[in-house]
């Protein structure tokens, strides 16, 4: 659905983008990280025909967004959070019967309806989009970048700024819209959004594609050390095989690397050292592995299945 | 077409959520172009004539100009006010229509406040049509290069906002192109030096808006041919800036997010 090779885009002195490529097959919901001035803006904008690279080919839905923008944007819906597709001045209404007619939109009161539900629109559906909150602006854009049935969706930074539950709303609907199969490249700094909704972790730093797998894999290959806090039915004897991080009676917490050994090796070893009464694994939260990643690109070179 | 119809109901719906700002913007444009033939006027009082043309016939070319700038000004609002899509990355929404750019640009920018000053134009140049008791014809020809003089300056407009896409910042040339211009078009161009009136017959097309063929209907110098380059003229700018338009918009650097 979206195939990206060799794409490079300089502004100025400046290499935005890198060389980067990858697929998004039909029905992926897939994420793109990266720390600020990573890259991800200016790639989106070329998947979306905004932007003309300066290398490399993109296609989307089986067009060029340069060559074919119009005809590739039936084919999209686009929702950038901190800027609204919808017309300022007029109610939430008017800009959907605006771009029924721009997208020639089949069945659009439908369409519109169905919508309207989905996203709870029917509280503002007549009033001006100015005089909107941020959380009710988000869900009628989102509600209007699908009016035309788009095959494949950008959503850049749509619950930035949002309270929780306004959050909390919008990923609600889009972990259902993702479940239809539908094909999404989300572009975010909220990882627990990516951990909701993303089968798949694109992560961006330089310019240049650093990582693209799933979130398992992310956790397995960044390198962040898995921890294991083993309760003991006395104090254990003897020092475990990895490095000890706390060490309180007859708790011993160990670090180790799960890349390297899996969970059940380790949990075997330090059963050697007394009876096991509990055990509690900690998983290392996606934010220290990306950050990892955005401080240490190197690391994820080194590994085959981090690019 | 419908969609274009029904894209500037839109832009115009939303402009009346301002109303007193439509009624007042409406009168300030009238009470400008009255303003700037009031300078013509009064320069008259003193010259009963400029470069051999009566109040009258000067009319005709303030009409003219006037009425065509006019249009621009109720066409092109947002257009007009294109740098700021280009420093605040506004034109990237633009893009994500299935329409050409420039045309979404021109539905969004229909500014009805604007009116006052096209209906001045118009009168001044009836008033000055009437009081050389011009012929039937010779109305048809005003109304001809009332059309083709307001594409001149359409282009003239287009050309210079698509320069943002490679300057951002354009009030300044603005100036240059469009209001200098305007206020030139609006007195015979022989009072120019010959530079400048190259300038106005090739970069800046302004002569033939109204001077060049306003002339030749007077009888003052040209044919039947040259009452009709305006049209070739207007195509022809038209057609140049829509290809810079164009040239402009695969260069378009957006902003960062």
């Amino acid at each position: 659905m979206i195939e990206v090779l060799g794409l490079s885009k300089r502004f100025g002195g400046h290499q935005a983008v890198d060389g980067v490529a990858f697929r998004v097959e039909p029905g992926e919901f897939v994420a793109l990280l990266g720390p600020n001035g990573a890259g991800k803006s200016t790639t989106v904008k070329m998947l979306t025909g905004i932007l003309h690279p300066d290398a490399g080919s993109v296609r989307v839905a089986g067009r060029s967004p340069q060559r074919e923008r119009r005809a590739l944007a039936r084919e999209i819906g686009v929702v950038f959070g901190q800027r609204t597709g919808l017309w300022w001045d007029l109610p939430v209404c008017d800009s959907f019967d605006l771009l029924a007619a721009m997208y020639r939109v089949r069945a659009a009161a439908e369409r519109a309806a169905e919508l309207r539900s989905l996203l709870d629109l029917d509280g503002f559906w007549h009033t001006p989009v100015r005089r909107l909150s941020l959380g009710q602006r988000v869900r009628a854009d989102i509600a209007a970048a699908l009016l035309h049935r788009p095959k494949v969706l950008f959503l850049d930074e749509p619950t930035v700024g949002l309270d929780l539950l306004a959050k909390e709303r919008v990923r609600e609907f889009l972990s259902g819209y993702g479940r239809q199969g539908a094909t999404v490249l989300l572009t975010t700094h909220d990882l627990a959004e990516v951990e909701a909704l993303c089968g798949r972790v694109l992560v961006m730093n330089g310019g240049r594609l650093a990582f693209d797998g799933t979130v398992a894999d992310l956790r397995q290959r960044a390198g962040v050390p898995t921890l294991l806090t083993v309760e003991y039915a006395g104090e254990p004897v003897g020092e475990p095989a990895w490095p000890a991080v706390a060490r309180d009676g007859r708790s011993l917490t160990v670090s180790f690397d799960r890349s390297q050994v899996g969970a059940g090796t380790v949990l075997a070893a330090l059963g050697e050292l007394g009876e096991i009464l509990d055990i509690r694994l900690h998983e290392p939260d996606l934010e220290k592995m990306v950050r990892r990643l955005y401080l240490h690109p190197a690391c994820a070179r080194d590994d085959p299945r981090l690019l | 077409m419908s969609v274009l119809v029904r894209l500037v109901a839109g832009t115009l719906r939303g402009q009346r959520q301002y109303g007193v700002d439509f009624v007042g913007s409406i009168v300030l444009s009238a009470l400008v172009t009255a303003g700037e033939f009031g300078v013509v006027v009064i320069i008259l009082t003193r010259f009963p004539r400029i470069a051999g043309w009566s109040l009258p016939q000067l009319a005709l070319l303030f009409g003219l100009s006037a009425t065509a700038t006019s249009v621009y000004r109720t066409l092109t609002d947002e257009l007009h006010d294109f740098e700021r899509y280009m420093v605040n990355g506004e034109f990237d929404a633009i893009l994500l229509r299935p329409w050409p750019s420039l045309l979404v640009m021109l539905a969004r920018g229909v500014n009805l406040g604007k009116l006052g000053g096209l209906l001045e134009g118009l009168g001044i140049t009836a008033w000055g049509a009437a009081r050389l008791g011009l012929a039937p014809s010779g109305w048809g020809w005003l109304l001809l290069f009332s059309v083709t003089g307001s594409a001149l300056v359409l282009a003239i407009g287009i050309a210079t906002s698509a320069t943002a896409f490679w300057l951002e910042r354009i009030g300044e040339l603005q100036v240059f192109t469009l209001y200098a211009p305007s206020f030139a078009a609006e007195f015979p161009q022989s009072i120019y030096a010959g530079w400048l009136r190259a300038l106005f017959l090739s970069a800046i097309p302004i002569a033939f808006v109204n001077y060049l063929p306003v002339r030749a209907m007077l009888g003052h110098g040209g044919g039947i041919a040259t009452m009709l380059l305006p049209v070739p003229a207007a195509a022809i700018s038209l057609t140049l800036a829509a290809l810079l338009w164009s040239a402009g918009e695969r260069r378009y650097r957006s902003t960062g997010s």
